[in-house]
């Protein structure tokens, strides 16, 4: 149920994404198109964008999970330069959690035969620079990333039903390399793909640091400010 | 047409665009957020009776276990409650002490009556969805049983290893104390804690279970050699 819940949200987005296209093509481009020089290309854009994704915990965490997060979701916004490079911010959930069946764990004097729900729920902010590696007017631009921020760790073990939490806010860094594919510049609508690498360092009984590689999906629009 | 007014009339163009026709978007886009952060997400909801059993057995491991030769439990159970402790009356009790006095004679301890001077003094207790401090409070029945006024300020103690009380929950707590130094060390020290927590552990078909995962994880026990 959970699936399908999460399907229809993007089914709805996608959606209305193509209304607006259909409604966008509608509109009359009154400019004459004479000594035409595409202002969209001298101006900056901001983009908006919903971006799911697929995060696969790496060594540091996959110690303490090693199953793909479950619906991580990031909104983002970004000013796009004309130049090529953009600056802009992430606001990225990531959910992990794994079950263990029952196993055995020698403490320091306590020895515990327990079945484990291992979770992790992290909330980061991040300012990211893109260097882009191709002109604005590209339909396809690849680019570089540099993301850093502030995550909130949200790292909780439930022993049988006993809680051991650890919350802490820390730095983290999240370099990434993608492609964006702009549609055609009367239209507003952009999708990006983007590899990212989060590093944040957290280090609390069965984790070193909270660590993972993410294929980033993103459906986003753009528009331009006078 | 200059080059400036051209760009005006395109962005007018594009900011009308934004008002009367991106809004309907943005609500669909704020609206699939709201969906994708209301999914359910209790991570213990597929747990089995099983998973919520959990078994602590605390232990000291400077201890040398087979110094011990003979034991005897005190023949009542105990409920704790905050700082409170009082005598149960369940029929099913008898049979939980049985199984456990077993359990200890198979490991080879012998089991002697409470006036031949048993290496280690046994009390049983249930806590029943309520909190306990640091310190169990079943010590004060066990300085009765026993005759130890002297040690009824300060309570038990957990040497090497922090007995993990404080929270509620449906729990067999049994504390094995060392009588054999109990002149020489001048306290009551708790040399094995057993925890039994979770769903049913309470029920009578339960113990034999229960007691035996407990003594299948406190592999320091035993002593064959005597």
């Amino acid at each position: 149920m959970k699936i399908n819940k999460y399907l229809i949200s993007w089914l709805l987005i996608l959606f209305g994404v193509s209304v607006f296209k259909t409604q966008a093509q509608n509109i009359e481009d009154e400019a004459p198109i004479f000594k035409r020089i595409n202002p969209l290309t001298v101006q900056k854009s901001f983009q908006f964008s919903v971006r799911p994704g697929y995060y696969t915990p790496m060594e540091g965490t996959n110690s303490y999970i090693n199953e793909a997060g479950i619906k991580p979701i990031a909104i983002s916004f970004e000013i796009v330069q004309p130049q090529k490079y953009s600056i802009g911010f992430d606001i990225n959930q990531q959910y992990f959690q794994q079950y263990k069946p029952r196993a055995i764990y020698d403490y320091a004097g306590s020895i515990i035969s327990t079945a484990q729900m291992r979770t992790i729920n992290n909330v980061s902010v991040t300012g990211n620079y893109s260097r882009y590696f191709a002109k604005i007017e590209n339909k396809i631009r690849p680019f570089a990333q540099m993301g850093a921020g502030i995550m909130r760790v949200g790292y909780n073990t439930y022993w049988a039903y006993i809680e051991d939490k650890k919350i802490n806010y820390r730095p983290t860094i999240a370099p990434a390399f993608g492609i964006k594919i702009n549609s055609d510049q009367e239209n507003n609508w952009v999708l990006e793909a983007k590899i990212k690498y989060i590093f944040t360092p957290f280090k609390y009984d069965f984790i070193s640091s909270v660590n993972y590689l993410a294929i980033d999906l993103a459906l986003g629009f753009r528009w331009w400010d006078e | 047409m200059d080059l400036k007014k051209m760009t005006n009339i395109r962005f007018t163009i594009t900011k009308k665009v934004i008002k009367m026709k991106l809004m309907p978007q943005i609500k669909l886009l704020a609206l699939s957020l709201l969906l994708l952060s209301c999914f359910d997400s209790d991570p213990l909801k597929n747990y089995k009776t099983d998973d919520s059993r959990m078994y602590i057995s605390n232990y000291d491991k400077k201890i040398n276990y087979k110094s011990y030769e003979t034991f005897h439990v005190v023949d009542s159970v105990f409920i704790l409650n905050e700082n409170q402790v009082r005598l149960s009356t369940r029929a099913s009790n008898a049979t939980f002490i049985n199984i456990f006095k077993q359990n200890l004679e198979i490991k080879k301890y012998k089991y002697v009556g409470k006036n031949e001077n048993p290496d280690l003094g046994i009390i049983i207790s249930r806590v029943n969805k309520s909190k306990i401090g640091f310190k169990s409070p079943s010590n004060s029945y066990f300085n009765t049983f026993w005759n130890f006024p002297q040690f009824d300020e300060e309570g038990f103690e957990y040497p090497g290893y922090y007995p993990n009380y404080e929270i509620g929950d449906t729990i067999w707590n049994i504390e094995v104390v060392d009588l054999k130094n109990v002149k020489t060390n001048r306290k009551l020290n708790v040399v094995w804690n057993v925890q039994i927590r979770g769903e049913g552990v309470f029920d009578e078909d339960s113990f034999a279970y229960i007691l035996d995962k407990t003594f299948e994880i406190s592999t320091f026990l035993g002593n064959e050699n005597k």
